[in-house]
């Protein structure tokens, strides 16, 4: 069985093959299946165990009080939704699924003994968690410092190199199930803001858009509308060169 | 659910809506679309360059236009320059 899990976090750490079998069974145990916009998470939620994105599509969000969503990040496959359980009582904001999304179900008592037994993990979610935070602060700087076109075509950027870490950007193609709208919440743009910018970046031929389809025609044209650095997704591995795992990711890096 | 289709034209050219969105009222359409004016001036102008040419028309499913909005009519620019 495909393991996006492990395909992300083998971008940090090495695993021996009993441990890698052990992330295999970690995601295989229980599975829940997400129907388009319901919520896996709900804000206020007390959290008692870990779910994992094994396909689809979910986001972080919050809701305003005037109805307003705002979209604070996207969760691929490989994605754990909620590892603030260990240290967090409930969640501060709700996660939906953009798309029918399958998560893996673990309870969080077998993640605290795997960490216990395994430190190569504990310190690959730490990795994945300082990552998260790291794609939070560049919607920070979205919203500080870039134009529209700039955090669209960053945004783009960054999921074709999340979805090549997981193997699932056949031809720089990766799943786009997102609405105008949703992507206006995750920009703060409006959706005809959205929808003229989409416009100039197909007319500059730097992606299709197509049957819920994202492709990325060039990516280095798309990398520089976006005026992308890398160095926040911490990709070692393919930083440094090294042959494996890196290689899904290395032209894009 | 009720679909209105957000379309931009300038005059020219038209930037065709192709998802719609739902929305309840009549006030909900008056709101968005104001929003939608003023969010696109705003962010030409940090380019240095507004169009107030745009017309924003929101169709109904069956192509109806149930609201428009001139992005002249969208912001209320006080001109003039302080003296030398």
């Amino acid at each position: 069985m495909r393991n996006p899990l492990r395909l992300k976090l083998e971008q940090y750490a090495g695993f021996e093959e009993r441990e890698g079998r052990r992330l295999d069974e970690l995601v295989a145990q229980r599975t829940q299946v997400f129907a388009p916009k319901q919520d896996i998470l709900t804000e206020g939620e007390k959290v008692k165990e870990i779910h994992i994105v094994l396909s689809g599509l979910a986001a972080r969000y919050k809701l305003l009080d005037e109805g307003e969503r705002q979209i604070m990040a996207f969760l691929i496959p490989g994605d754990i939704c909620d590892l603030e359980v260990f240290v967090l009582e409930e969640m501060d904001h709700g996660i939906s699924a953009m798309t029918e999304t399958v998560c893996a179900v673990v309870p969080a008592e077998t993640i605290k003994g795997l960490l216990t037994e395994m430190s190569c993990l504990t310190q690959a979610l730490w990795w994945s968690t300082m990552t998260d935070s790291a794609v939070l602060r560049e919607r920070i700087i979205d919203h500080g410092r870039r134009d529209a076109r700039e955090r669209i075509a960053h945004l783009f950027y960054e999921l074709l190199v999340r979805y090549r870490i997981i193997d699932e950007a056949k031809d720089n193609s990766i799943p786009f199930p997102l609405t105008q709208e949703e992507l206006a919440d995750s920009t703060g743009l409006t959706p005809v803001h959205v929808n003229r910018t989409l416009k100039q970046l197909r007319e500059d031929r730097l992606i299709e858009l197509k049957g819920r389809v994202l492709k990325v025609l060039d990516p280095q044209g798309l990398r520089r509308a976006a005026r992308f650095n890398p160095n926040y997704l911490h990709l070692r591995k393919a930083e440094e060169g090294l042959r494996g795992e890196a290689d899904r990711v290395k032209d894009l890096v | 659910m009720t679909l209105y289709y957000f379309h931009l034209r300038d005059g020219e050219d038209i930037l065709l809506d192709p998802e719609g969105r739902d929305l309840g009222s009549m006030e909900a359409i008056r709101e968005a679309t104001l929003r939608e004016a003023r969010s696109i001036i705003s962010s030409d102008s940090l380019e240095g360059k507004v169009k107030l040419s745009y017309r924003l028309d929101v169709e109904d499913e069956s192509g109806k236009v149930v609201h428009r909005l001139q992005f002249e009519d969208a912001v209320s620019l006080q001109r003039g320059r302080v003296p030398e």
